[in-house]
């Protein structure tokens, strides 16, 4: 399915275990792509590891990779917080 | 260090040459015994032409709008620029040195005191290497420097005529023949001023709605009328109280797309909202200053946590923030800070 480029959305990806000011990356994503392949930006913009498992927190929920943005209502200027994925206390 | 040539060959009888001539160190040819210099186009020098080339179509697009454009000394990256606004030169240095990744802008206390410092300009902040231009720093300068003029500096004295001034810098309509409306324009807020010109001394109206939003316009249309700032100031303010209105309401679009439960008070100027990171809730209450954005925003913590070390850490990222702010940061940038904090406290590191 292919959209027009005004499904293009600006996000911030904020990594908090990083220091302020050099924790945030913007980038356009398109907000019908899924939260996996957007992850994946994510470890391109902070230099991570592939392998590595990580979540995106929105809103404050984890949220499903095999989703997209748009189901979480994920928009313009909207930070996407990059943690750990684990289950909480596990 | 690279080099284009493979094979040295003599340019004037084409033989093979023993070594491979430099632009310092020539070569002298076995056959026809011609002394051959390299041309080497190292990926360096290369660059420094590029760089060369963009700076100086850089300094000919100023040329064609700013003619009087002098290049300082031999250096093309130094220009000065004479800026004219209204009766008034100022001298713009603009070094361009760093181009096209930064620019540097200076001007002197006259023209700061008019327009702010050159870091307050939007083409500066926004510089964009590749796509901005010192065309349009310097476009932004003269229509600043104009548009406070216009705005600060003139005195109503009674005929629609005399606002000529402002209607330069705003678009000023005389709808009947004894109201002029006087336009006000940002990107977010549209709105009208009216002048009754058939009272003397005129009287200034604002529409309801607006100073409802801007709680500064209704004193601002007291004091026009009790005679204590002119039309000038009257407008000029209005303005900037409607940039301010722009601002903030790019703040809250920004916190709704990212927080639970915004509400804004436009009366008290507060703002309520949740900061979750399920399962935490953290309430906040926002205060914006009268001179926000300039002075910082006060951020409370209404919510008590029981892990006293967690607290501790939000309070301190809290301070840390605030006391780093400067009118370029958002509130967005403060709390998700702190939400970082708690992110971090409850998925730990990986």
């Amino acid at each position: 399915m292919s959209h027009g480029k005004e499904a293009l959305i600006k996000v911030y990806f904020k990594d908090p275990q990083l220091p302020p000011g050099q924790n945030q990356r913007e980038k356009y994503v398109d907000k019908y792509s899924t939260v996996s392949s957007v992850l994946e930006e994510a470890k391109t913009a902070f230099s991570l590891p592939s392998s590595m498992q990580i979540a995106f927190l929105f809103k404050g929920r984890k949220l499903n990779p095999a989703k997209t943005l748009l189901d979480y209502g994920v928009d313009e200027d909207s930070v996407l917080m990059i943690v750990p994925d684990r289950i909480i206390g596990g | 260090m690279s080099s284009e040539y493979i094979v040295p060959m003599c340019p004037q009888c084409g033989s093979p040459l023993p070594n491979l001539p430099t632009a310092e160190n020539a070569v002298t040819c076995e056959f026809c015994n011609g002394k051959v210099y390299g041309r080497e186009k190292t990926a360096q020098s290369q660059q420094l032409k590029e760089d060369y080339a963009s700076i100086y179509s850089e300094v000919m697009l100023v040329k064609q709008e700013f003619p009087k454009v002098e290049i300082i000394g031999a250096d093309i990256a130094k220009i000065r620029v004479p800026v004219t606004s209204q009766g008034s030169e100022y001298d713009v240095l603009v070094v361009l040195d760093e181009f096209p990744k930064d620019i540097f802008v200076d001007y002197p206390r006259g023209l700061r005191s008019l327009i702010g410092p050159p870091n307050y300009l939007t083409t500066v902040t926004s510089w964009a290497p590749g796509s901005s231009h010192a065309v349009d720093v310097l476009r932004e300068i003269k229509s600043m420097a104009n548009r406070s003029r216009a705005a600060l500096g003139v005195t109503y004295e009674g005929g629609p005529e005399d606002i000529s001034a402002l209607s330069r810098s705003f678009q000023v309509e005389q709808v009947s023949p004894s109201e002029t409306r006087i336009y006000i324009y940002t990107p977010r807020t549209r709105f009208f001023t009216s002048l009754n010109t058939a009272t003397s001394p005129p009287q200034v109206t604002i529409p309801s709605n607006i100073k409802r939003v801007l709680p500064i316009a209704g004193i601002l249309e007291q004091r026009y009328n009790a005679g204590e700032i002119t039309i000038g100031d009257l407008v000029g303010r209005l303005e900037y109280a409607a940039n301010v209105q722009d601002r903030i309401i790019t703040e809250i679009q920004k916190l709704r797309n990212n927080f639970v439960n915004v509400t804004y008070q436009p009366e008290t100027r507060q703002i309520s909202l949740i900061v979750p990171v399920e399962p935490i809730r953290l309430q906040f209450q926002i205060t914006l200053p009268d001179k926000f954005p300039i002075v910082r925003p006060v951020i409370t913590l209404q919510t008590r946590l029981k892990n006293r070390q967690l607290e501790d850490a939000i309070l301190k990222r809290m301070n840390f923030a605030m006391s780093s702010w400067t009118r370029f940061n958002s509130i967005l940038d403060i709390l998700t800070e702190i939400q970082g904090v708690v992110a971090t406290f409850l998925y730990g590191r990986y």
